[in-house]
């Protein structure tokens, strides 16, 4: 009895003790698997307790067995075991899968499409926050939001706008919104245009393909829309399209819908895509109704389109109507229209229309059409050039018509404006000319666009060595100030000193006394009064002030 | 149950012999044979063989039925072998062993299937398939199974068993085509079922198995009873049955969810690759199966599944199954897949592509070089892989390459990670090159070749034979490669490369790449060589380091802010924080502002806030009028309008800034009123111009009349007579005459003559004079003498003077002759002449 007693306790013993051991052998078996499975598996209401999505770190994100598994199979094995598994997953599940797809851009693109049509919220939300996140544990979260922002829009335009409507999700990151404008704009143009306005986007123009189909449909409430835009670029441009619909069906009625529904440069802009499509399609009822036009104002505006398309068929009567039926400043232009329109067909005509007029400002308007026209020829005749405006006998007409053409010859034809420098007329170019011209050579070759400017004429090359000192300062400054201190000479030292201080006046004290401490004593006096005559914002003057003293 | 299964247990519960005898006989020849294939030895896959049933017979008690016990043996034969091997060959031994073999293998074309090759690389293979297929392959290939029982064990139909084990063949063919052995699926399942079982060692029997099982101490479970049946053997045992009880339950759990466990040192994957749903389990795999069913197995049939496919609405199925469809085609038939696509889908061929180039480099390659343009369109997007894949492809692959940007090249990419793995293999390589992908590709060597050997990769540039544009561009890529590996080697040569780059882009010239490089690769290294070279770059570099600051700035605003104000370089500092602050670092404002308002006003803090401001003025201007109300201490009188003025952006925010205006606080509020109609006209009108007719009266007296100028003018480019009515109805005089000048201007410049034929008609007076006034300055330009005769009929002296003056000075620029014959036939005095050929007044 004794003896049974003693083998059921021992059992009873044993249980115990096994049962203790036993748990905490099952859990050191298991732990590593479950609690690394139970890691990546969130709760789906995760997104209620963090509104501003998951943030999931890459040890919660993949099971290391599963992302072994994932490597080692086929590339259909991939396919299908993602796509069944993004089939039933929860929308928390998804960055999982999207992690596991790594860089492969089908796969993402495949599993985007599936998150964004079951939660296209959490998705946004998800990606917004990896996108703020230090480091994101997804490849390249800006590109899902851009696919998920293109099918939304597609497939919900306004619910893509509603969920976008919280602007503190976006704080610093308003390009996030602006894609999406662009999406939604692809699919629903007044919508997209109505939140470029409502939003505040001034520096971005969306594709507009689709505004001349929705001006075909309701071309006067496309027009008060795109009425309303506050960036100019993006209004002027969805009127050109508006426009092509718009004078298919009824060109009169869009006039007339300028007048009456827009003001200032919003009316002048419809009126003008209008006339100018008008008058490319069919130049005789678009002349008609020009022509019968009493009110000056609205002539004025639709003048210039009108005889740009005509002096292309007749650039005589368009000149004699011109002259005859508009207003004086209207006229001007018009007839600057005619001119440039002449000169792009055989510029020597141009250049002699140009040369009979009388001075004014008729005759300003078609020299700077001439011009431009003139910087875009293949091979341009730079002595010619240089000759005819330095016979121009209006300085101002000169000045203006340079500066208004300067950046686009400077921009786009650098070897003839750079040869422009270097010849005689040279000095009739102005030092934002100059200044553009040199730029390109002196992220080339710093030495080698010096020696450039040593070749120019004097007053050019003055201007161009001062550039080039200044310019090569913002990129080796190093090398820019040996430059100076070493090599300049005479005024050309004096010159290089001056530009390089004024680029240090915002770079902080330790650099500008460093310089400074290199000058001589009137080296010095001359570069503090340069400083001071540029009127610096008070906190840089506090630094001038505390380099150089009183 | 498998019958083998049965007979374990029989042996585990009741210590019969004969049956464990029984699953010897039955498996001798499938472990021997798969620790042969792996280890190639007899005597060391005897050794492996007994070791394997040496465990069963250990686990025997603890093994649950599950699939067939012949997979679990074969797996632990492959592992225990595998673990043998590892003891006695090295690793590199064996790869180096492969290779000869493949590169032997590679000059024998007639080579199908070589065995020998095969062989070591097979059960390695097997193993990363799924349970379900290695069943099958093991089942039929090892164990000559009819396809019948195979779909039995795998609870699946015979005609499922035959596409599974088809599948299977066709994932270890995978398998081993990346391995660098290529064969047909047909081939390798021939060689399997020829090779697969070795012959025994005579050596080898039932019953030496048996004597290594009992010697190991395994003895039969009677036998431990036996011993311990004392009464003290009886306590012990009673106290370690008792334990046992619940140790075996929980070891049972876990063999419920997981494998068999081999007591190998290397752990045994959970899951060797993805196992897919059944079709139960998952509509779209059901979706996908019926689909391959309904066309037929056929590769013919995959167009007609393609096509299908292509009509499906949903985007993601869409996207799945011709994605899945895809790369099975490409695995069955490369050339058909991309011959379909490039007719009727060619969005597609760069996937198929892609997916050919991992499976098939070589053939994949051939096939984008042999075909015209379209295919080479896909060259750009594949080069690099092609760099990784099959290197030597690259050159010819890269003189297609076209239209590149300074930002992104895909044969410099290529090229560099060419470089990083062999540099003179690189510039073999490159040597055929021609034109800008040369320049690219000379890029690419120069910047991989750093980032392993800076000094040498530099030598080597220094001495380079090319164009400066071109050895300034290399050396440019040298830095950016050689700051990855060392910033401050880098930053010291920099330079060594012109500043290139683009003014239009942010941070682009050499100095700006060198730096985000260096900054990415150490960010701390990079702040200290900052600090030690203050000044040495320019303003346009140390934009470079804005990425990594923005980073910073996200985990830890405060952290950075306090790096950067104690940094003996703060300034150079600066340009990264403050583009952070006008873009993405902006997020974290209210970290900034609060940073800052516990500091002292130092040069970097007021900098720092400044920027802030500006950056908030332009975004939320709301915001930094709170800030600006929180803390008015801050700012002086300059540093608020001026970012008054940011808020209005140059007048495009006028419609955004217009409503906060009245909501703002007073001092702010009155500012922004002020700047308000600085910018108003007709162009940015957005209110009625009633209402900013009505704010007037919250105007200081001074900037009234500029208000009514404004106001004027805009009204004006509508209606001008009721814009000089409106002006008309102004008390004080400075208004009123401001907004009738400004009125008239504005009319002049849409209509002069309209104008001045309602200046004709006004009678004499200082009224009459001022709107003169203001048309003989819009039109003197355009039309001087019209000017110069209306200059004559002002009344009021001084006016009359200065417009006479203005009129005859416009004219002398155009014509001399002319402007001097007005005055000699003016009538006017000596001393009027003088005075207006001087200046007028």
């Amino acid at each position: 009895m004794k003896r049974n007693r003693l083998i059921l306790g021992s059992l009873l013993a044993g249980a115990v003790l096994g049962g203790l051991l036993g748990n905490g052998v099952r859990l050191a078996l298991f732990d590593a698997h479950e609690s690394d499975r139970k890691q990546w598996v969130q709760p789906d209401n995760a997104l209620d307790s963090h509104p501003e999505g998951l943030t999931l770190t890459r040890n919660q994100l993949q099971n290391q067995a599963e992302r072994e598994a994932f490597a080692r199979s086929s590339q259909t094995q991939r396919w299908l075991w993602l796509a069944s598994q993004a089939e039933t997953a929860s929308a928390s599940e998804m960055l999982r899968l999207v992690a596991l797809a790594g860089e492969d851009t089908e796969l993402r693109k495949m599993l985007a499409s599936q998150w964004g049509k079951a939660a296209p919220e959490h998705m946004l939300r998800t990606l917004v926050s990896e996108i703020k996140a230090p480091a994101s544990a997804l490849h390249d979260p800006g590109e899902l939001l851009r696919w998920l922002f293109r099918e939304w829009g597609e497939r919900d335009a306004h619910g893509l706008a509603d969920a976008l409507a919280d602007e503190s999700m976006f704080v610093g990151y308003r390009g996030l919104r602006t894609s999406a404008v662009s999406a939604i704009t692809n699919h629903d143009p007044g919508l997209g245009l109505r939140l470029l306005t409502d939003w505040g986007i001034q520096d971005y123009t969306p594709s507009l393909s689709k505004v001349a189909d929705w001006g075909a449909n309701a071309p006067e409430a496309a027009g008060t829309v795109i009425g309303r835009m506050t960036n100019p670029y993006a209004r002027e441009s969805a009127f050109e399209e508006l426009a092509k619909s718009w004078v298919k069906s009824d060109p009169e009625a869009a006039l007339q819908f300028a007048q009456t529904n827009l003001v200032g440069a919003a009316q002048r802009e419809l009126s003008a895509a209008v006339m100018k499509r008008w008058a490319e399609t069919n130049l005789n009822d678009a002349l008609t109704f020009a022509s019968s036009q009493e009110d000056r104002a609205l002539l004025s505006a639709l003048s210039e389109p009108l005889v740009e398309a005509w002096a292309k068929e007749d650039p005589a009567k368009a000149l004699a109507w011109s002259e005859e039926t508009l207003p004086a400043p209207a006229r001007a232009r018009a007839i600057g229209a005619i001119i440039g329109a002449i000169a792009a067909d055989d510029l020597q005509a141009g250049i002699g229309a140009v040369g009979d007029m009388a001075p004014g400002g008729a005759k300003r308007q078609a020299s700077e059409a001439l011009l431009r026209t003139w910087i875009d020829e293949s091979d341009v005749d730079v002595a010619a050039l240089g000759a005819w405006l330095g016979n121009i006998d209006d300085a101002g007409t000169r000045t203006s018509i340079l500066n208004n053409v300067q950046w686009d010859w400077a921009r786009k034809h650098r070897d003839s404006a750079k040869a422009f420098l270097a010849s005689g007329h040279g000095h009739l170019a102005s030092s934002s000319m100059v200044r553009r011209v040199v730029q390109d050579d002196v992220r080339q070759d710093p030495h080698a666009a010096m020696e450039w400017a040593d070749t120019l004429p004097e007053t050019v090359g003055e201007t161009a060595h001062y550039s080039i000192v200044r310019q090569w300062h913002r990129l080796q400054p190093a090398a820019a100030q040996e430059w100076a201190l070493t090599k300049a000479q005479g005024e050309q030292r004096t010159r290089a000193i001056d530009g390089i201080t004024r680029e240090l006046a915002f770079a902080g004290e330790e650099r500008l006394r460093t310089w400074a401490d290199q000058l001589g004593a009137d080296e010095r006096r001359k570069a503090r009064e340069s400083l001071d005559a540029m009127r610096l914002a008070d906190r840089y003057a506090e630094v001038v002030q505390a380099v150089f003293g009183e | 149950m498998d019958d083998a299964w049965s007979q374990l247990n029989a042996y585990a519960e009741r210590g019969d012999q004969g049956a464990f005898a029984r699953v010897v006989e039955a498996h001798l020849g499938l472990v021997y044979s798969a620790a042969h294939r792996t280890l190639g030895n007899a005597s060391a896959a005897e050794e492996v063989t007994q070791n394997v049933f040496i465990l069963l017979a250990e686990k025997a008690p603890q093994l649950r039925p599950k699939g067939a016990l012949s997979v679990w043996l074969y797996r632990a034969a492959c592992l225990l072998a595998k673990k043998h091997r590892h003891r006695e060959i090295t690793r590199r031994q064996r790869e180096s062993q492969i290779r000869e073999m493949n590169d032997a293998f590679a000059n024998d074309p007639d080579n199908d299937l070589d065995w020998e090759r095969v062989a070591p690389l097979l059960d390695e293979a097997i193993d990363a398939l799924s349970d379900a297929d290695r069943t099958a392959i093991v089942l039929r290939y090892f164990q000559k199974r009819p396809l019948r029982e195979v779909g039995q064990t795998l609870g699946v139909s015979e005609d499922a068993a035959r596409k599974r084990v088809a599948r299977s063949l066709d994932k270890l063919r995978q398998w081993l085509t990346l391995k660098g052995v290529t064969c047909s699926a047909v081939a390798l399942g021939t060689a399997i079922g020829v090779h697969s079982v070795q012959a025994v060692p005579q050596t080898l029997t039932v019953a030496s198995i048996q004597s290594a099982v009992l010697n190991a101490g395994m003895s039969t479970a009677p036998s431990f009873i036996t011993v311990m049946a004392s009464t003290k053997g009886l306590f012990v045992s009673a106290l370690v049955l008792g334990a046992m009880v619940p140790i075996s339950m929980s070891m049972w759990q876990r063999q419920e969810t997981d494998p068999p466990p081999v007591t190998v040192s290397e752990p045994v994957a959970e899951t060797s690759t993805l196992t897919l749903p059944d079709a139960a389990a998952s509509g779209l795999i059901a979706e996908w199966e019926t689909l391959l069913a309904e066309h037929g197995p056929s590769n013919g049939s995959l167009a007609s599944v393609y096509e299908v496919i292509k009509g499906m609405d949903d985007d993601f199925r869409r996207r799945a199954f011709r994605g899945a469809l895809i790369t099975e085609w490409v695995e069955r038939d490369p050339s058909a897949a991309l011959a379909y696509l490039r007719a009727h889908d060619s969005g597609r061929v760069t996937q198929c592509l892609r997916v050919w180039l991992h499976t098939d480099p070589d053939n994949a390659i051939a096939a984008m070089l042999a075909d015209g343009d379209g295919l080479k369109v896909s060259v750009k997007s594949l080069i690099r892989e092609v760099a990784e894949l099959a290197p030597d492809a690259v050159p010819e692959l890269a003189q297609h390459v076209k239209n590149t940007s300074s930002w992104s090249s895909p044969v410099r990419e290529a090229f560099t990670e060419l470089s990083e793995r062999d540099a003179s293999g690189a510039l073999a390589k490159c040597e055929a090159l021609t034109g800008p992908q040369r320049t690219e590709a000379l890029q690419g060597i120069a910047e991989g070749w750093a980032r392993v050997n800076g000094p040498e990769a530099l030598a080597w540039a220094q001495s380079l034979d090319e164009s400066d544009d071109a050895k300034g561009s290399v050396m440019r890529r040298l830095l950016v490669g050689w700051a990855k590996a060392d910033p401050a080697a880098a930053l010291d040569r920099i330079e060594l490369a012109p500043p290139g780059g683009d003014a239009m882009e942010f941070a682009n010239d050499t100095g700006g790449q060198v730096l985000r490089a260096a900054a990415e690769a150490d960010f701390d290294a990079t702040l200290a060589w900052l600090g030690d070279n203050v000044g040495k770059l320019g303003h346009e570099a140390l934009g470079g380091l804005s990425r990594e600051v923005g980073k910073r700035l996200k985990e830890d605003p405060i952290g950075m802010l306090d790096t950067i104000r104690d940094h003996p370089a703060h300034a150079d500092l600066m340009p990264a924080l403050n583009s952070q602050l006008l873009n993405e670092g902006y997020a974290q404002r209210d970290a900034v502002w609060q940073w800052l308002r516990g500091q002292d006003d130092s040069e970097m803090v007021k900098e720092v806030r400044s920027r802030l401001m500006r950056s908030a003025a332009w975004k939320e201007p709301q915001v930094a009028i709170a800030w600006l109300e929180e803390r008015p201490d801050l700012f002086n009188d300059q540093e608020r309008r001026q970012l008054v003025g940011n808020m209005f952006n140059g007048g495009r925010n006028l419609g955004l800034i217009e409503p906060l205006i009245d909501e703002a606080p007073d001092a702010i509020g009155q500012m922004m009123l002020e700047h308000s109609y600085a910018y108003l006209d007709q162009d940015r009108l957005t209110t009625n111009l009633d209402t900013w007719i009505d704010r007037m009266d919250r105007l200081p007296p001074d900037k009234r009349p500029m208000a009514s100028a404004r106001i004027a003018s805009a009204m004006a480019n509508t209606d001008p007579r009721e814009a000089i009515a409106w002006a008309d109805t102004l008390v004080e005089p400075g208004e009123s005459q401001a907004a009738l000048t400004e009125a008239v201007s504005t009319w002049a410049d849409t209509d002069s003559f309209e104008c001045s034929q309602w200046i004709a008609e006004l009678p004499e007076g200082t009224r009459r004079d001022h709107a003169t006034s203001s048309l003989i300055e819009r039109i003197v330009s355009a039309e001087p003498d019209s000017a110069w005769q209306w200059a004559k009929t002002i009344a009021e002296p001084d006016l009359r003077a200065s417009a006479l003056s203005l009129s005859y000075k416009k004219m002398h620029e155009q014509d001399p002759q002319l402007a001097e014959s007005w005055l000699s036939d003016s009538g006017l005095s000596q001393a009027d002449v003088t005075q207006l050929t001087s200046g007028g007044n």
